[in-house]
């Protein structure tokens, strides 16, 4: 399935520099590992860094950088808020179920053990004035605003204008 | 001086003053020595040069004449000549400017970094106040030479004169020499006035040589809530500083002498041992009521310091943390006239080395700490360097007295107050630094602020290289080092032979040294370990 507002699908992993329309809603899927030792149960939240600026909460409504979760409105394409994740991704590890996130109440708590891993898909809107060939990069942190251990990967997405006219 | 609080009295004056440091309206300048300038006045003086025709600064060639412009929040700076001034600073005779608070006293002072001499060729004094107009004045970098003042046996001449009614009001002399006054060199009151690092040495022996018995002094002061800190008092005919009035009325209470030095004052030494002062004289000498004399010098004097009553009450004076050594005639002597002298607070005082080191006939005098036994250097680096040595038997020695700040288990005896090593830590933001914490609660902040020495720090029993050593805030020492500390491994510190000190400034030339033993002490570690688990955000998927 090719997810509404996607300009250029990515069923493969680690896609970078993902394009989006505005008005699109995406959905993305981190995968995050525990290594060394066991980790202590650990809530996770989602931070955007709009054109390379500070890393930011997501927030639940559209303000100026113009991206949000996307609610927890009825979408017949996307599983309810809270839905456990299963094992996608190619990470290897004991796999532990994270949570599907719609809003940013929904902090999935996480306890990994050694070499465990987890998926937290989250699914994202952009506002119908994001503008064109702004970036966004998302990344995992800790509940208490603190980052993780280590980001081997950063998953970006870039604006490109909306559909103009009819729709088709 | 009842329930005041003594311990920050310094550092808030200190505040106080940096807090308010005024902004000068307009800066003139007095320069007798000039290059072709007009006169009286001139308006193109460029101060670098001392010349005029490519500058844009008012000077004048007389003191007077600048003082005729100088208004609230001016500065006149005078220059430095090759012969002294020959000018008076006087009510009624120049204009006097004044201000209205210390943000705008006008500052009347010699020009950064030189001290211009005033020496009238006659007159009877040299900076005369006397009227309730003649408020909140900064005089700063000046000296006043009394030799040519009028001398006589009939009517005093003083170099700085002062109504005796307290007219005067919120002075301030700082950094002033005071020599060779015929009388005292500084005579009568005023309230709420600093005397700030006054140089005040070799006054009174022309009076004396007239033929008047009594004598005179460095300063003769009948004000009331004032200050005299630091500096120096010295070679004069009777005392170095008197701080009472003959008379019943006004009164001088209410002030404090801190941090100075008196030596060498008084009968058969002052004035070069010419002295044949009527009441003897010494070092400091307070009756009336409630003055403070806190961490003072007085030595080589004839008496060292004297509580006695003058023409009113004298009662609850206060002598504390005074280091009085090598006085020819008493240490500290109450009462000694056998009049009323009640309830003189001395503790924690210093009084070796004297003939007799203490008499007290006082009435109700409260004691506590003073040590009048052993030899002075059984405290003090030498007979004339009077910090406390390392090991001093006077560190922690003291009564602990309710208002006055201590370093340690109790006071120190004496003048200087030893600080201490409190506390050291790396913490994890700043594993190259060593944070070490002092206990210096009487004169803050350590100095010097950089290139400190004699600080080393180790890990695991290896020597680290250091890197610098500054002051952060106003007791912290930072001592960085080049090579990150550790998590989890053994932090030490030595000091030896450092040059950091307390601002105490006694005399305006001496603080405490660090003399307390520091050897491998160990420091907290608080540099975090490697992480015990770690969390990647390791792949991702759009959808």
């Amino acid at each position: 399935m090719v997810p509404s507002g996607l300009a250029n699908t990515g069923e493969a992993e680690n896609l970078s520099n993902i394009q989006a329309r505005a008005s699109a809603t995406i959905r993305l899927r981190i995968a995050i590992t525990c290594t060394t030792a066991d980790c202590p149960p650990t809530g996770f939240f989602l931070r955007y860094s709009r054109n390379s600026g500070a890393y930011t909460v997501v927030p639940d409504t559209f303000a100026a950088d113009n991206i949000a979760f996307c609610g927890i409105g009825p979408d017949p394409d996307t599983p309810t808020s809270g839905a456990p994740t299963t094992d996608q991704l190619s990470t290897s590890g004991t796999f532990v179920a994270g949570a599907l996130v719609r809003t940013s109440n929904a902090i999935p708590t996480v306890d990994l053990a050694l070499n465990g891993k987890t998926e937290i898909e989250y699914c994202l809107s952009l506002d119908s004035d994001a503008v064109a060939a702004d970036t966004y990069d998302f990344r995992v942190y800790k509940q208490d605003g603190s980052v993780i251990n280590a980001y081997t990967v950063t998953p970006r997405t870039t604006v490109i204008s909306a559909f103009g006219g009819m729709g088709f | 001086m009842s329930g005041r609080t003594i311990q920050y009295l310094g550092s808030l004056l200190v505040m106080f003053c940096l807090a308010v440091s005024p902004t000068y309206a307009a800066v003139r300048y007095t320069d007798k020595d000039s290059t072709g300038c007009s006169t009286p006045s001139d308006t193109d003086y460029d101060p670098v040069t001392r010349a005029c025709g490519s500058g844009s600064a008012t000077v004048y060639n007389t003191i007077a004449g600048g003082l005729t412009v100088t208004t609230a929040g001016d500065t006149l700076y005078i220059r430095t000549t090759a012969t002294p001034y020959n000018e008076t600073i006087r009510q009624g005779v120049q204009t006097i400017p004044a201000g209205t608070s210390w943000a705008n006293a006008p500052l009347i002072a010699g020009y950064p970094g030189e001290v211009p001499t005033l020496r009238p060729s006659s007159a009877c004094e040299i900076i005369g106040l006397n009227s309730t107009a003649n408020k909140y004045i900064h005089f700063k970098d000046l000296k006043l030479d009394g030799t040519n003042l009028t001398q006589s046996i009939s009517f005093g001449c003083y170099n700085v004169s002062l109504d005796g009614n307290n007219n005067v009001t919120f002075l301030r002399l700082e950094n002033i020499e005071i020599t060779k006054s015929p009388w005292n060199g500084l005579l009568g009151g005023c309230s709420g006035c600093e005397f700030i690092n006054l140089n005040v040495h070799d006054n009174g022996l022309a009076a004396q040589q007239l033929g008047y018995g009594p004598g005179n002094n460095g300063v003769y002061f009948t004000g009331t809530n004032s200050l005299f800190e630091r500096g120096q008092f010295h070679n004069n005919n009777c005392y170095g500083i008197r701080v009472f009035n003959s008379a019943v009325f006004p009164q001088a209470n209410d002030n404090i002498v801190r941090y100075v030095k008196a030596f060498n004052n008084g009968y058969g030494i002052g004035n070069s041992g010419a002295s044949t002062c009527g009441s003897g004289g010494g070092g400091l000498i307070v009756a009336d009521q409630d003055n403070l004399l806190y961490r003072n010098l007085s030595t080589g004097n004839w008496k060292g310091i004297e509580i006695i009553q003058g023409g009113g009450v004298s009662d609850d004076n206060r002598v504390l943390h005074n280091t009085i050594s090598g006085n020819t005639n008493h240490g500290l002597a109450i009462n000694q006239g056998l009049r009323t002298v009640t309830d003189t607070e001395y503790k924690n005082n210093h009084i070796v080395g004297n003939s007799p080191n203490l008499l007290d006939n006082g009435t109700g005098s409260v004691s506590g700490g003073n040590r009048t036994t052993g030899s002075v250097t059984d405290c003090t680096v030498s007979t004339s360097n009077f910090t406390q040595k390392a090991g001093s038997a006077c560190i922690d020695a003291g009564t602990i007295i309710a208002d006055v700040a201590y370093n340690g288990n109790a006071p120190d005896i004496g003048a200087f107050e030893t600080f201490l090593f409190a506390f050291c830590a790396v913490e994890a933001t700043t594993p190259t630094v060593v944070n070490i914490t002092f206990t210096n609660n009487v004169a803050p902040p350590l100095l010097p602020a950089s290139s400190i020495t004699g600080f080393s720090a180790r890990e695991d029993a290896s020597t680290k290289t250091n890197s610098s050593t500054t002051r952060v805030g106003d007791n912290q020492v930072d001592l960085t080092v080049t090579a990150a500390f550790s998590s989890g491994t053994a932090i030490d510190i030595s000091i030896s032979s450092t040059n950091l000190t307390d601002s105490s400034l006694v005399a305006n030339t001496t603080n405490q040294p660090f003399v307390q033993t520091v050897s491998n002490q160990s420091c907290t570690n608080n540099v975090a370990g490697a992480p015990s688990f770690v969390l990647t955000q390791a792949r991702y998927e759009w959808h």
